[in-house]
């Protein structure tokens, strides 16, 4: 796997309930993610890109999705759940692809924000459709 | 006799005119707070019925039980590290200031609850590449007592024990608790 710097323009980060960790896969999101896509293909509007991936038991009532964007700094800070049970079910193939849809989600709701004409979503949500559309792409991202 | 003939050397008659209008322009600004917080209270803390019954008023009644909820509602964390590599550590004894750790590894343990905002702000854990692991939930009360059961018990784990040094609490803690 690549070195990581700790000043990068993606973030991907989770809270989840720890017995159902070993299912979340976060290591292709981390490195594919920050070494294919540069936001500033996109606009300025956003410099950086923190994702979290919300994955707790279904009763738990203190941990929220939420989203948030700071004109200032033009960083966007987005966490989408995934369905407890569906992951809980799910084989690795399958916790991907649920993985990949809640980011994808993700980045839809960059649209609610103040980006008009400094940041162009569709391209960077087409991007990483282009991504998560080669066949076992976190396979080779890991073995890489 | 020499006259001045620059304005500026000519005495103002009334020196305190500057500071009456500031005066005037805090006594506002102080009155128009009164009356604002005065508006706000307008709301009774109660409610009294036909009967001549006294309860509590509906806002209050809520307000109560939102607060009991979130006292009832918390969770335990532990974040541990995403990637191996170094974090901050702020009990170290070398002084660095940083520890390395492997991919699992605890940096922290904490306790939060519903309605804590802005504990971490734009992922900001307080160290980059960090999982944010709910290991734990439960009231406030029986989290804290369960992260401060964890944050003692660091130093018998395994991977406190693997180094050449004793760290009392996990790297990211500052104190006991």
């Amino acid at each position: 796997m690549s070195y990581l710097p700790d000043d990068r323009q993606i973030y991907v980060s989770a809270r989840v309930w720890h017995e159902i960790y070993p299912k979340l896969n976060l290591s292709p999101f981390i490195h594919t993610l920050h070494e294919d896509i540069d936001l500033r293909k996109y606009g300025e509007g956003l410099q950086k890109f923190y994702f979290n991936f919300l994955l707790v038991l279904p009763k738990n009532k203190v941990l929220d999705p939420y989203k948030y964007y700071s004109r200032k700094n033009q960083e966007a800070d987005i966490s989408v759940r995934i369905p407890y049970n569906q992951m809980l079910n799910a084989s690795e193939d399958e916790a991907i692809k649920l993985m990949e849809h809640a980011y994808l989600r993700g980045i839809d709701q960059l649209k609610t924000f103040s980006l008009k004409n400094t940041f162009d979503v569709d391209g960077f949500k087409k991007d990483v459709e282009a991504i998560f559309a080669k066949e076992k792409w976190y396979e080779m991202a890991v073995a890489a | 006799m020499k006259v001045s003939s620059n304005p500026e050397d000519k005495p103002n008659p009334n020196p305190g005119t500057g500071l009456y209008f500031l005066l005037i322009f805090l006594a506002l600004g102080v009155a128009l707070f009164a009356l604002q917080q005065m508006a706000g209270g307008k709301k009774s803390p109660i409610v009294v019925d036909e009967k001549g019954n006294v309860t509590l008023a509906p806002h209050r009644k809520e307000k109560l039980e939102k607060e009991l909820e979130e006292i009832d509602n918390a969770v335990q964390y532990a974040l541990r590290a995403e990637n191996d590599g170094y974090f901050p550590c702020f009990t170290c004894p070398d002084g660095k200031g940083t520890i390395y750790l492997y991919k699992g590894e605890l940096w922290r343990i904490g306790t939060t609850r519903k309605g804590v905002k802005g504990r971490y702000p734009r992922r900001d854990y307080g160290a980059p590449n960090l999982t944010f692991f709910v290991e734990f939930e439960g009231t406030y009360s029986e989290c804290l007592k369960m992260e401060k059961i964890k944050i003692y018990n660091y130093p018998l784990l395994q991977e406190a024990m693997n180094r050449d040094f004793i760290l009392t609490i996990p790297p990211g803690n500052l104190i006991d608790n």
